[in-house]
């Protein structure tokens, strides 16, 4: 029962892996992101780490790659806590700078 | 008193030894959780800044900043984990746009001052309106992430001071719905389980509310128990597909919006059709009533609910309804028409899926937990769902006992604590009183000290009327605190123009970043914010929890307490808040304490909650918590042999309510052809004032884009990605099409996020609201989708 199932995570592992290294970006919650293939900088020692490929499209499968470290991918300590790994770790868009973008201008608002 | 990491731990265990009464609640910091974050010098106890929910988390301090934060492993409600939301914390506070001096609008422009030129001008204005137009025409706006003690202090300032009871809290756009629905079915506020339900129980009913994203610590606990136990069901009943019908959902029902009064009757129909009611305990325990139909959407400024003298919101007590009491019989008579067919009509959800799941729920071999949010809460019949839902575990007598209880979910971090306890509300008093009641005028006019004339005994405009009321100009002067309003409201536009109109109005917001609300002010107060203070709040399962200051706000940024204080003294008002050498904070909760003592809200004292990790669950009587209400051997207010008694009504018994389905305030027509649905995203924390100026939050959703089904999408020819333009009767907003991701939508439906100030898409929403509990209803209005 369980041996299966490693298989086609493996074998999903494999796909998603090379898909994560070849073409560097994939579809996120945003329609255009810049995503890399790196490992992003925690915000703190503690802190979960981002996620720097999309999740959103893949919900469900994270432990296809993060369970064994397929493709280079970080082995979860917490393979348990799966159906819910994005509460804790979040894609990110890149190209996205700080908020606000702009200075507060009060002159612009209110309408 | 500041404490290392080791004397903390020390000091813990020492506490731990000494009160003995709170076994449960005292731990020590294990070693390895303190090494893990090296970075930081020190580690103290606070519950997280955000939602309902309520988990405790370690802050880690180095040099007068927040460095890191720990889910804490001994906390009772997250046991170690955090969302997201959570673990951005230390970066919340050091946003580069935070204010740090009072700034006053001159022209377009705003000017810093310095507090005391801004408290002076805060104080003359209210002064002044006061004398001109009487103490109704100002009015405080607060928030359900205000903390106990300012919750108190402002309530007692507006109540016992200046006389006036309007007074709000944006818990009434969260939780009114609950709240009424808790007084009408059980005559007291507030759930009679807690979170233990969730390893206890072994199935679990989830209604229009995405937890997975808004509560997700808890989501993941229910989800740990579906991991244990095979045997455990999770049903998901959904306007949209979204995280919370993902893996590991039992049992899927997108339901078209506002149904759930049929589905919930048709379950009830199921249930008593079946022979699945528990006869024993509705004979007990349980009273049938009807009563008013037919009361309206309150989109009519001074709206009053059924019309009648005895319903009128000023002069009369809240909640009220014309009741009359009916048998079992008569209510079975009212739930014949209300079959799952005919339901299904109405609902698209197959009537085999209903009978399904109103089976699991009725199984008398199954327990059963019930779990909603906003869904339920901003609903033009809101207080009907929740009575609706409340029927279901009284018929089924699955209520008030280990793993088997409704369980109503708080969006913000005190709703519960401040605006529902505290009474921050234009109805109540503290202690879960009323102003309208003669008694509970009199003991609030004991405790404060005040002649019992100085409460006024009329309710005062509610959060949607209070609004309409500075558009109308009968509202003079508005501090609003803590929250939004100018981006929340519903039907946002008129609310916004309203506010700058100019004549005598005076807005002050107290903020801790650039908001639209501070956009639209007149005066900004800068504010301190979570361990810049000290603070105590309550969650959903009735835990209070306590936090110190553990570091400087920056600039001149001052904390909400300090802000009340300041304007009471400036309005000759400073005797409220004179307790002599006492420390401030606690004197006010020493107060606070005497309103709910020996009426089944008793809390610990101030010292207790200051030593405990992780809070404790009211009432606490003799030391201990109360995991379960109502229930013999749990609740210390249910005498021996009592078995289940509802004592917050005077016979004991919970009211099942025949509540009928009735439509929606505005529904799609050729015109407005799709249902907009609105609400929140996990990284974000409702307008994303806060968590926007987190880079990672914002760069994890950087914008609120529209979520449309993809067949739609193709009729309109619109691809993912498009600019589209919401437009309803009231106003439009431009955003991005997304098909798919972690929502999707049904045909007929679209749906946007709240938080981006860059899509404001209240200014399309409908401000109707449940006549009952004032709460508006943000999840169904018609709208336009049109290719820009």
């Amino acid at each position: 029962m369980i041996k299966p199932i490693i298989a086609i995570g493996c074998v999903l592992g494999v796909l998603f892996g090379s898909l994560v290294l070849l073409s560097g970006s994939a579809r996120a919650e945003q329609v255009d992101p810049q995503q890399g293939s790196k490992r992003l900088p925690r915000v703190y020692e503690g802190a979960p780490p981002l996620i720097p490929h999309d999740a959103e499209t893949r919900k469900g499968m994270c432990l296809a790659c993060h369970e064994f470290g397929i493709a280079g991918a970080p082995i979860t300590p917490h393979p348990t806590r799966n159906d819910f790994c994005i509460q804790c770790h979040v894609g990110q868009d890149l190209s996205v700078q700080t908020f606000p973008p702009i200075p507060f201008q009060e002159e612009n608002r209110p309408k | 008193m500041k404490l290392s990491r080791r004397d903390l731990l020390k000091t813990l265990t020492g506490a731990g030894a000494a009160l003995l009464s709170f076994p449960e609640a005292m731990f020590p910091i294990p070693e390895d959780v303190a090494e893990a974050a090296e970075t930081a010098e020190e580690w103290r106890k606070s519950p997280c800044r955000f939602c309902g929910v309520g988990c405790g988390v370690l802050v880690g301090l180095r040099q007068g900043k927040v460095v890191a934060v720990k889910g804490d492993p001994e906390a009772p409600v997250n046991r170690g984990l955090l969302c997201i939301k959570g673990y951005s914390l230390p970066k919340i506070l050091y946003g580069s746009d935070r204010y740090r001096a009072p700034q006053l609008r001159q022209g377009n422009k705003f000017v810093e001052i310095s507090w005391d030129q801004a408290l002076d001008i805060m104080a003359s204005k209210f002064k002044e309106a006061i004398e001109k137009h009487g103490p109704e025409s100002i009015a405080m706006y607060f928030s359900g992430q205000t903390t106990i003690f300012e919750g108190y202090a402002v309530n007692k300032l507006m109540k016992a001071g200046i006389g006036s009871n309007n007074i709000e809290s944006n818990a009434r756009l969260c939780m009114a719905s609950a709240v009424a629905g808790f007084y009408s079915t059980f005559g007291m506020d507030e759930p009679m389980g807690c979170y233990d339900d969730f390893e206890l129980t072994d199935t679990f009913f989830v209604w229009g509310s995405n937890f997975a994203e808004m509560h997700p610590i808890l989501y993941s606990r229910m989800v740990e128990r579906k991991h244990q136990d095979p045997n455990v069901k999770i049903v998901s009943l959904q306007t949209y597909l979204n995280r919370s019908t993902d893996e590991p959902a039992d049992i899927v029902a997108i339901f078209k919006p506002h149904t759930d009064l049929a589905i919930a009757n048709a379950m009830a129909h199921v249930i008593v059709k079946e022979g699945l009611a528990n006869d024993a305990f509705v004979q007990k325990c349980v009273v049938f009533k009807k009563g008013l139909t037919g009361i309206g959407y309150g989109v009519e400024d001074n709206f009053e609910y059924g019309g009648a003298a005895e319903t009128n919101w000023k002069t009369y007590r809240p909640f009220a309804d014309k009741a009359q009491t009916i048998d079992f019989e008569e209510y079975k008579k009212f739930l014949e028409p209300y079959t799952p067919e005919y339901a299904a009509k109405l609902c698209g959800v197959p009537a085999d899926t209903i009978r399904q799941i109103a089976r699991l729920l009725g199984d008398p071999k199954r327990k059963a937990v019930s779990c909603w949010t906003m869904g339920f809460n901003q609903h033009v019949r809101g207080t009907w769902i929740n009575n609706l839902v409340y029927n279901l575990h009284l018929l089924t007598g699955k209520i008030a006992e280990p793993g088997n209880g409704p369980l109503s979910l708080t969006g913000q971090p005190s709703a519960c604590g401040t605006s529902r306890e505290v009474g921050v509300l234009a109805h109540a008093l503290p202690g879960g009183k009323f102003v309208a009641n003669p008694e509970h005028r009199q003991k609030a006019a004991h405790i404060w000290n005040v002649p019992v004339e100085k409460i006024s005994p009329r309710p005062g405009y509610h959060a949607v009327e209070m609004f309409r009321a500075l558009d109308r100009g009968d509202i003079k002067v508005i501090w609003i605190n803590t929250t939004n309003p100018f981006q929340t409201l519903p039907n946002v536009g008129r609310y916004r123009r309203g506010a700058r109109k100019g004549s005598e109005r005076f807005v002050i917001v107290s903020e801790v970043y650039p908001s639209e609300t501070a956009r639209h002010a007149d005066l900004i107060l800068p504010s301190a914010m979570w361990v810049e203070k000290e603070g105590m709040v309550g969650n959903t399962e009735r835990r209070t929890q306590h936090w110190f200051k553990m570091v400087n706000a920056p600039g001149q940024a001052k904390d909400d307490l300090w802000q009340i204080v300041e304007l009471a003294k400036r309005l000759d008002l400073g005797r409220l808040f004179d307790y002599g050498e006492a420390p401030l904070h606690k004197a006010l909760f020493e107060e606070y304490r005497q309103f709910g003592e020996g009426s089944g809200k008793d809390l610990a004292p101030y010292d207790v909650y200051a030593k405990v990790r992780g809070g404790l669950r009211w009432p606490v009587v003799e030391g201990r918590e109360t995991r379960w209400r109502y229930r013999e051997g749990f609740d210390p207010y249910v005498k021996k042999g009592d078995g289940v008694r509802f004592y917050g009504q005077p016979d004991g018994r919970a009211v099942i309510w025949a509540r009928p389905y009735e439509p929606p305030a505005e529904q799609p027509d050729e015109q407005y052809p799709f249902w907009l649905t609105t609400g929140r995203v996990l990284e974000h924390w409702h307008t994303g004032t806060i968590t926007r100026r987190v880079l990672e939050l914002h760069r994890a959703v950087p914008f609120a884009p529209v979520w449309i089904n993809p067949e739609d999408a193709g009729l309109l020819g619109i691809k993912a990605g498009n600019r589209v333009r919401i437009q309803s009767r009231r106003g439009e907003v431009i955003t991005k099409v997304q098909l798919d991701g972690r929502n999707k939508v049904p045909k007929g439906v679209v749906f946007v996020p709240f938080f981006d100030e860059n899509v404001l898409i209240n200014l399309v929403t409908l401000d109707a609201y449940d006549p009952i509990s004032k709460q508006p209803d943000y999840k169904k209005c018609a709208v336009r989708i049109e290719k820009v």
